[in-house]
């Protein structure tokens, strides 16, 4: 019988033991629009502009991988949050679409044959441009800025210097931090936190140092 | 996030590249604000990175269970044992925090669509009724545990529209049991009620004319003949006439079946019909076996014969029936009955005494008990009188 009213969980329950098209139908339904957008997103990683007809493919096997072993991975899956099956959908999609390509490049390559760069990339260029040094200096100055963050973990946290770093160097934006469930915050609970963080950390870097007395006699 | 300007005392070269540095960083995420997917040019990561965590780890960050992806792909549930060997939330955010490919990999994974992606992904074949619809129907067939619905519904997590009480099916199957068994025994009542033999003896007891027994009937006192015998069965009771329907019934199908034939030469004798049913039983105890049910009904056909007729030879012939009768089934208190009463016909008070006592010995039914009570005391007391008769002669 055919619950179109149960959650993805629910629904997912189902049809691992289901044989009924009508709550696939709706299972496909509700699945579709997540697999699609990870496969295309990994199949820009891939190709640059996928074709339609690529992404496709990848979403079937994406559902063909959920059924196989006696659709193991439905059965197995056990719902840990409301509709926590999307997350399993959104790695399994992941995981599924690069494996796609993997398998396409490597045939490509000859199948299993691995090619390895005679060479390690930095043994090949022994004397650094000068783009090269300024990224050194600046990687350098970023870790003094983490090593200051670090400093004072009473004051900031280990998930406060993450959301900072997630924020200015990795260029999340505070809903996608927030939509993390383990930020524990809303997207402008984590703009707080970036702004004490950002706060505290320039005055950090310009608090005056306590001037050194030359020992004495 | 805006720059947090704080004019300040002049720095040392040092905090001033620093300083520089949080400014640089600053700057360049609100100039990309609005591209947040565009190339990380901010640097190399700032401190050692461990290596990356499985794929099946960053779910642990979005409230799933965690998964881990094995070399062919395949997602795999993680044990306990493995999580205690995982990342802990923590350290998933601070390894994403400085490895650029695994924070492409969480964006990829679980960003949320933005509107150009979500046109995108809309206008794939994928995307369409028809597509969706085929791939269910290939879905639905592939292999699977079949469930039951209990099982079914306990899988989904679904609590049934109306809970019952888990007793509620208990009771219910005591009660269709209990149903089913007095179905089962009302059927069976009615068709041991409906039996020509049981219908022949209500027949017998709504209007008994002779003295002799028929097995299985109650007591009813005789009544007198009002009919010629052997005429029209209009005024016959309509068990009988419903016995004979059957019993015909059943003779159609199998015309030699000898327990058809014995009722129907029963229905004759009820009917005052004699000579077909003593030519039916003698037939039937010609060709065996000799029954003392058989005995009984063939003793009666002859006794009433004997009566309506006055034929000593029928009665005495019916006297020679009753004893072999007795013989196979001396504990039979219609046999013993009717023995004793074509005893006393035949003169043989004796015998009907001792008979009698026989009979009262073995009989439970209260009226036949107290009918054969009078009988014996009314044997008896002829019995007397002509002992006094006797005397006075003497």
């Amino acid at each position: 019988m055919t619950d179109f009213c149960a959650s993805m969980n629910d629904l997912a329950k189902i049809c691992a033991h289901s044989a009924d098209a009508a709550e696939w139908g709706e299972f496909v339904r509700r699945c579709t629009p997540l697999a699609s957008l990870v496969a295309l997103r990994i199949a820009r990683q891939w190709l640059g502009s996928p074709s339609p007809a690529t992404v496709d493919d990848i979403v079937q096997e994406i559902f063909l991988k959920l059924c196989e072993q006696e659709r193991r991975i439905m059965r197995d899956f056990e719902p840990r949050g409301e509709d926590s099956f999307l997350g399993l959908l959104r790695l399994v999609s992941a995981s599924v679409a690069t494996d796609y390509f993997r398998r396409q490049y490597s045939a490509k390559r000859g199948g299993k044959v691995v090619t390895v760069p005679l060479l390690e990339e930095g043994l090949q260029m022994p004397v650094a441009s000068g783009r090269q040094a300024g990224e050194m200096r600046r990687s350098a100055l970023l870790a003094q800025l983490d090593s200051k963050l670090r400093s004072a973990p009473e004051i900031i946290g280990e998930r406060d210097r993450a959301f900072f770093w997630l924020y200015y160097r990795q260029g999340f934006t505070a809903e996608e931090i927030a939509g993390l469930a383990a930020s524990g915050l809303t997207a402008k609970g984590v703009e707080s936190a970036l702004r004490r963080v950002t706060i505290w950390l320039r005055a950090e870097i310009e608090r005056p140092k306590p001037v050194e007395q030359p020992e004495s006699g | 996030m805006n720059d947090e300007s704080n004019p300040s005392s002049p720095l040392n070269p040092q905090e001033d590249a620093l300083k520089q540095a949080l400014d640089e960083l600053i700057q360049v995420r609100s100039s990309r604000a609005e591209t947040p997917y565009g190339d990380d040019e901010t640097g190399a990561p700032a401190g050692t990175v461990e290596p990356c965590p499985e794929l099946g780890a960053w779910l642990e960050l979005f409230g799933g269970e965690a998964v881990e992806a094995d070399a062919v792909g395949t997602a795999k549930h993680s044990n306990a044992a493995n999580l205690t060997a995982a990342p802990t939330l923590d350290a998933l955010l601070a390894h994403a925090a400085e490895c650029p490919a695994c924070a492409e990999r969480l964006r990829t994974t679980f960003a949320d669509a933005s509107p150009q992606e979500s046109l995108e992904v809309a206008n794939l074949s994928s995307s369409s009724p028809d597509w969706q619809g085929k791939l269910a129907a290939q879905l639905a067939a592939t292999p699977r545990l079949t469930l039951y619905p209990v099982q079914r519904n306990r899988a989904a997590g679904k609590t049934p529209a109306v809970r019952r009480p888990r007793h509620f099916y208990l009771w219910a199957g005591v009660g269709l049991a209990a149903s089913l068994l007095l179905a089962v025994a009302l059927t069976a009542w009615w068709r041991l009620a409906n039996t020509p033999e049981q219908m022949l003896a209500e027949a017998y007891t709504h209007d008994r004319i002779f003295d002799l027994r028929i097995p299985g009937a109650a007591f009813a006192d005789v009544t007198p003949e009002a009919h010629l015998r052997g005429g029209a069965t209009v005024s016959e009771p309509a068990r009988l006439q419903e016995a004979r329907a059957d019993i015909e019934r059943h003779l159609e199908s199998a015309p030699e079946d000898p327990h058809w034939l014995q009722l129907e030469a029963r229905s004759d004798v009820l009917e005052e019909k004699f000579d077909p049913a003593i030519d039916i039983l003698d037939r039937l105890l010609a060709a065996g076996p000799v029954t003392s049910g058989l005995l009984l009904d063939d003793a009666s056909a002859y006794f009433q014969r004997g009566v309506a007729t006055g034929s000593e030879n029928d009665r005495a012939t019916a006297l020679e029936r009753l004893r072999h009768a007795d013989e196979l089934a001396p504990d039979d208190p219609v046999v013993l009955f009717n023995e004793a009463v074509v005893m006393e016909d035949r003169g043989q008070a004796m015998n009907a005494v001792e008979t009698w006592n026989r009979f009262l010995h073995f009989e439970r039914d209260a009226r036949w008990l107290a009918d054969g009570h009078r009988r014996l005391h009314a044997l008896e007391l002829k019995l007397n009188q002509l002992k006094t008769h006797q005397g006075g002669l003497e």
